[in-house]
C-alpha cells in the first residue's frame, strides 16, 4: 500500500468511525448517500453488498482495488447495522483470499485426484443424471443466494420430477418453520429487528446473540450505554456471553425450556392473568391429535386447555427444568404485564431438539397468551444462522416437501401454479416429497444392494462431512461405496470435498452476483465486483449448465411445453443467450430474470417481493413489499398488524390471514413435556452440547482461512466445568477423548473459559474440522422439521494426554 | 498492514473510563478520534496482521469495553492469507 493511499485510508478509516459516534441515534442515510466519506481516486470504486455471514443481514460496502477487494466499511445506509460490523464481518473481504482456493475441477481416478476440464466435469455429472434420475439428490443450503436456490429448486422439481433437494438449513432452523406453519399458517417471524430497540425486556432463550449476532446484540447494549433501561433475561443450559450481559439467568436442564414454557403458559391461566380480550379476538386453542400427530393440530376449548396445563405448577416445571419455581413465577409476573414490551430470541438452541417444533409454538404461544404481540418491542423472534436461511431455504423453498412461495408438492392445486409459472407439462412436478436430509444421506451411505436408493447427490454451497450429526454413520459411511458419486461444490478443501469424486470449484461472495434474504424478511442483493479465481464459477451457472447439458441429450424435462430449453434467457431482440456456456453468462443479469419468474410466486402467502431493479437501489426491504399508488414499493415491518401490514383488512387491529384454522386467528398450542432421546447414564454420565463461537462461521471453511480469526480461535476445545474435571482429575489444556455411543473426539480441555457449563454437561464448538464433534452427536430428530437434536446426548469424558487450550 | 476504523463502546459515558482511555492511548498504534456519549472513535494502524489481532483484542478485554464494531477496514496488500490448519 503505498503511503499516499495509506494516509488517505487511514482519514476515511477516522471519518468512517467518527462519523458512527456523532450523536446517540444513529442516522439511517438514504442509499445514495452510502458511500459519501469513504476514499475514492484512480481504481478505487465502492459498492454494497450483504455480508456472507450469518443471517443478520448487515449491509457492507467493498472497495475494489485493480481487481481485488482492498477494503470494507459498514454501511451507513443499512438500516440493519447502522455503518457497524462485527469481528467476521470486519474479515469478510479476506475470505475470498486464501492461498488453496479451488480453481479447477477435480475428479477422483483411481483414489487420485485429477484436474479435468469444466467440459467433462459438466457431462460427467449429466450421463449420471441422465442414466438414473430418479436417484439423484441435490443438497444445498442457507447460504445459497436466492437465484441459486430457486434454478436448483426448478431444476429439480419442474425438470427432473424429483423431489429429492434439501438444504443444510434442515439442520439449524427447520424447527423454526414449523412453529411458526403450526402457529400462524405461514412461515417467518411477524416483527423485526425494530423490536430490539423497543423492547423493555428481551428474552434469549437457549440462545447466545453476545457472539452469534453481535451486531443484533449491540443494538440491545447500546441502548443500556445510552441509559435506556431494557432487561435481559438469559435462558440456558451453560453461562455464556450474553450471560454476562444480563440481568438474570436462568440455567435450565436440556429440554427444560419445553417445561419452562408450559410452566409460563399454566401461570397465566391459573392466575387470570392473560389478555382475554386478544385471546378472544385473535386465537384458538390447539392439541395434539390422540394417533397420529400432524402440524394442524386438533382444536381444543379453552376449558381443556386449562385442563391440560394444570399440572405444570412451577414446583413441577423446577423438577423437570431444574430453574426455581420463583423464577417461573417471575416470568409469567412479567408476561402478565400489558404495559411492557416483550420480545423473545432464539435461534439453533430451541430448533435443534427433537421437542423443536413443540418448543417454537409454545413460546409464540406465551406469547399469544399474554398479548405481548405486534406492537414494535412485543415479539416472539427466531433467528437464522445463514445468510440466506430465509430468503432461499424458507421463500424459495428448497425443502423435500416444498415448492416456491410458500407451496407444497403435495397439493395438487400447488403442483399446477408450479407447472405453469414454469411453464412445464402438466403432471412434471412429482406429488411425493423427497427425502429430508437426514434420510437423503442414509439413503446415500447405505449399499444400493441394501435398499440405499441414492446413488450420486450433488452438494452445493455447504460441508455436510462435517455439520451433519452421527458422521459415521450418516457421512462416513460413504468411503467404499463404489457406486456411489459425491460432487462437491465449494471454494476450499472440506471434510465433504475430502470424500467427494467430483469436486467443482465455485465463486464466492462479491465474485458473483447475488440475493439474500436475512432473518427479518429483509431481501437485499449485490452485484459482482472481482473474478473468482481461475477456474472457479458461479453455482447458478453450473445448475444451468448441467441441465442445458441434459437438455442436449434429449431429457424431456429439460424442455417447457414448448420446447424450449426451461432456462432461456432471451435478448431484446428474442434472441437466445447462451448462459449455460461460462464465458456468456454474463452478457445478462441471470440474477434478474430467474428473480423475476420467482417473483410470480411469492404473492401467493402475501410475501410479496418488489421488482428486481428496486433492491438494487434499496439496502434491502423487508416483505411484503406493496406497490403505492404512487408507484413507489413499501415494505412492511409488522406483518398481521393492523398499522403496518397492507393485506390486514381495514380497520382490524389484528388478522392472521393464512391462519391454519381459515378464521383469521392464531393457535395457542398445548403440547405435553417429553423427556430427551438420550439420558446420561452410568455408562455416558455426561450431556454433551454443541454449537458455535464467535470468531468462526459454521464450519469455519472461511474464517479458518482468515488468520486474524484463526490466530484468535485455533482450535475446537472441550469446556467442562471444574469440578468435574477435578473430580476426573483433569487439567486445564490437556486432550480428552469425548466419547458417545456412536463415536469419539479429541479435545483440549477449556475450564472456566469463554462459555461455562454446569455440572454434568460439556460443550463444544463445531467449527474445527480437524476435530469433527459430530462423530458423536445423535440423528434423532423433530418428528414435524425432521429437524436433528445437537445439543443434547449423553456422553463420557476420558482423559488422555496434555495439551495447550486457547487463550 | 490493516488498518481499521473501530468504534468502541462502554457501558456508561466515556469519560467515566479514564483509566481505559488511558490505556487505550498507550497503544501506539491507535488514534484517538470523537467521543460522544459511551462511544469513542479510533483508527488502529498496525504493521502486522497478528499486532492488529493483539490490539484489537487489548481494547475488547478493557475493563467497561462493552462492545468493539467496525466502522470500516482496509487490509490492500495484506490481503494472501496462510492456508488453515486443516488436516
Amino acid at each position: 500500500m503505498n503511503n499516499d493511499r495509506r494516509a488517505l485510508l487511514k482519514t476515511a478509516a477516522m471519518a468512517a468511525a467518527g462519523s458512527m459516534v456523532a450523536g446517540a441515534t444513529l442516522p439511517v442515510l438514504q442509499a445514495d448517500q452510502a458511500v459519501d466519506g469513504l476514499p475514492t481516486g484512480e481504481g478505487l470504486e465502492w459498492n454494497k453488498a450483504p455480508c456472507r455471514f450469518c443471517g443478520t443481514g448487515c449491509h457492507v460496502q467493498v472497495g475494489v482495488e485493480d481487481g481485488r477487494v482492498v477494503a470494507v466499511a459498514g454501511d451507513k445506509a443499512a438500516d440493519v447495522n447502522k455503518g457497524l460490523l462485527c469481528v467476521k464481518g470486519y474479515h469478510v473481504g479476506s475470505i475470498l483470499y486464501g492461498k488453496d482456493r479451488l480453481t479447477r475441477p477435480l475428479l477422483r481416478k483411481d483414489g487420485k485426484l485429477t484436474e479435468i476440464s469444466w467440459d467433462e466435469a459438466i457431462e460427467t455429472i449429466a450421463q449420471r443424471i441422465f442414466d438414473s434420475p430418479d436417484t439423484f439428490a441435490f443438497y444445498g443450503s442457507g447460504q445459497w443466494t436466492i437465484p441459486e436456490g430457486y434454478a436448483a429448486q426448478k431444476f429439480m422439481k419442474g425438470g427432473l420430477s424429483n423431489n429429492h433437494i434439501d438444504p443444510n438449513a434442515r439442520l439449524c432452523m427447520a424447527s423454526a418453520v414449523t412453529g411458526f406453519l403450526a402457529t400462524y399458517g405461514v412461515d417467518e417471524p411477524a416483527g423485526c429487528y425494530q423490536d430490539l430497540d423497543e423492547c423493555d425486556v428481551l428474552i434469549t432463550w437457549g440462545n447466545n446473540p453476545a457472539e452469534m449476532h453481535p451486531v443484533l446484540f449491540s443494538r440491545v447494549t447500546d441502548r443500556r450505554s445510552r441509559g435506556e433501561q431494557v432487561r435481559i433475561i438469559d435462558i440456558g443450559t451453560r453461562r455464556t456471553r450474553t450471560t454476562d450481559a444480563a440481568n438474570d439467568y436462568l440455567e435450565m436442564k436440556p429440554h427444560g425450556d419445553v417445561a419452562i414454557s408450559l410452566g409460563i403458559l399454566h401461570l397465566l391461566i391459573e392466575n387470570d392473568n392473560y389478555d382475554k380480550s386478544f385471546v378472544e379476538k385473535h386465537c384458538n386453542f390447539r392439541g395434539d391429535e390422540a394417533d397420529t400427530p400432524t402440524l394442524q393440530g386438533e382444536p381444543i376449548s379453552e376449558e381443556e386447555f386449562r385442563k391440560r396445563i394444570a399440572k405444570y405448577t412451577p414446583e413441577h416445571v423446577e423438577e423437570l427444568s431444574g430453574v426455581p419455581a420463583d423464577k417461573i413465577r417471575m416470568l409469567a409476573d412479567l408476561f402478565g404485564q400489558h404495559d411492557i414490551r416483550i420480545t423473545s430470541l432464539w435461534c439453533m438452541g430451541m430448533n435443534q431438539h427433537t421437542m423443536g417444533t413443540a418448543i417454537n409454538s409454545l413460546v409464540h404461544g406465551v406469547h399469544l397468551l399474554s398479548g405481548h404481540f405486534g406492537r414494535p418491542g412485543d415479539a416472539p423472534t427466531s433467528l437464522t444462522g445463514q445468510p440466506s436461511a430465509c430468503g432461499t431455504v424458507r421463500e424459495v423453498g428448497t425443502l423435500a416437501h416444498a415448492l416456491p412461495g410458500g407451496r407444497v408438492v403435495t397439493k395438487p392445486e400447488h403442483r399446477e401454479q408450479s407447472e405453469g409459472f414454469w411453464n412445464v407439462r402438466e403432471g412434471s412436478i412429482s406429488e411425493v416429497p423427497g427425502y429430508h436430509t437426514v434420510k437423503m444421506f442414509e439413503q446415500f451411505t447405505k449399499p444400493t444392494a441394501e435398499g440405499g436408493d441414492i446413488t450420486t447427490m450433488f452438494v452445493q454451497v455447504t460441508n455436510p462431512g462435517q455439520t451433519l450429526p452421527n458422521l459415521n454413520a450418516l457421512f462416513n459411511d460413504k468411503q467404499g461405496l463404489e457406486d456411489k458419486f459425491l460432487i462437491v461444490s465449494d471454494v476450499y478443501p472440506t471434510a465433504t470435498t475430502a470424500l467427494a469424486d467430483l469436486i467443482l470449484p465455485a465463486a464466492m461472495w462479491v465474485e458473483k452476483n447475488g440475493m439474500f434474504g436475512n432473518s427479518e424478511r429483509r431481501t437485499q442483493q449485490w452485484f459482482k465486483m472481482v473474478d473468482p479465481p481461475g477456474e472457479a464459477r458461479d453455482d447458478c451457472w453450473m445448475t444451468i449448465a448441467i441441465a442445458h447439458k441434459l437438455f442436449e441429450m434429449g431429457h424431456e424435462g429439460m424442455k417447457d411445453k414448448d420446447g424450449a430449453f426451461i432456462f432461456a434467457v432471451k435478448d431484446d431482440a428474442g434472441q437466445e443467450i447462451p448462459v449455460w456456456e461460462f464465458d456468456r453468462y454474463y452478457d445478462t443479469n441471470v440474477d434478474k430474470h430467474l428473480f423475476e419468474e420467482y417473483r410470480q410466486f411469492t404473492t401467493m402467502k402475501h410475501k410479496n417481493l418488489a421488482p428486481y431493479e428496486e433492491y438494487v437501489k434499496a439496502r434491502g426491504l423487508r416483505w411484503p413489499v406493496v406497490e403505492q399508488e404512487d408507484g413507489s414499493w413499501r415494505e412492511t415491518r409488522f406483518r398481521f398488524s393492523g398499522f403496518d401490514d397492507p393485506f390486514v383488512k381495514a380497520g382490524e387491529e389484528f388478522e392472521f390471514y393464512h391462519s391454519s384454522s381459515s378464521d383469521g386467528r392464531a393457535q395457542i398450542w398445548f403440547h405435553e413435556y417429553q423427556p430427551p432421546p438420550e439420558m446420561p447414564d452410568e455408562e455416558y454420565p455426561m450431556w454433551l452440547c454443541t454449537g458455535r463461537v464467535l470468531e468462526h462461521w459454521h464450519t469455519g471453511t472461511m474464517t479458518r482461512r482468515v488468520s486474524q480469526l484463526s490466530r484468535a480461535m485455533p482450535t475446537a476445545y472441550v469446556e467442562m466445568h471444574l469440578e468435574d474435571a477435578q473430580a476426573a482429575n483433569i487439567r486445564q489444556g490437556e486432550i480428552v477423548t469425548i466419547e458417545s455411543r456412536r463415536g469419539v473426539c479429541d479435545l483440549p480441555v477449556w475450564i472456566d473459559g469463554r462459555g461455562r457449563p454446569p455440572r454434568g454437561t460439556i460443550f463444544v464448538p463445531f467449527f474445527d474440522e480437524t476435530k469433527l464433534i459430530n462423530n458423536c452427536t445423535l440423528e434423532a430428530y423433530d418428528p414435524f422439521s425432521k429437524q436433528p437434536d445437537y445439543k443434547k446426548c449423553a456422553a463420557r469424558v476420558v482423559k488422555k494426554t496434555t495439551a495447550k487450550v486457547p487463550s | 498492514m490493516p488498518i481499521s476504523g473501530l468504534v468502541v463502546t462502554f457501558a456508561s459515558s466515556v469519560e467515566e473510563h479514564i483509566s481505559a482511555i488511558e490505556s487505550i492511548t498507550n497503544i501506539p498504534e491507535i488514534d484517538l478520534g470523537q467521543a460522544c456519549g459511551s462511544k469513542l472513535a479510533i483508527v488502529v494502524d498496525s504493521e502486522t496482521k497478528t499486532r492488529d489481532q493483539e490490539i484489537w483484542n487489548a481494547v475488547r478485554d478493557l475493563p467497561g469495553v462493552i462492545d468493539l464494531a467496525v466502522a470500516m477496514v482496509a487490509f490492500d496488500e495484506d490481503t494472501e492469507e496462510e492456508p488453515s490448519t486443516r488436516n
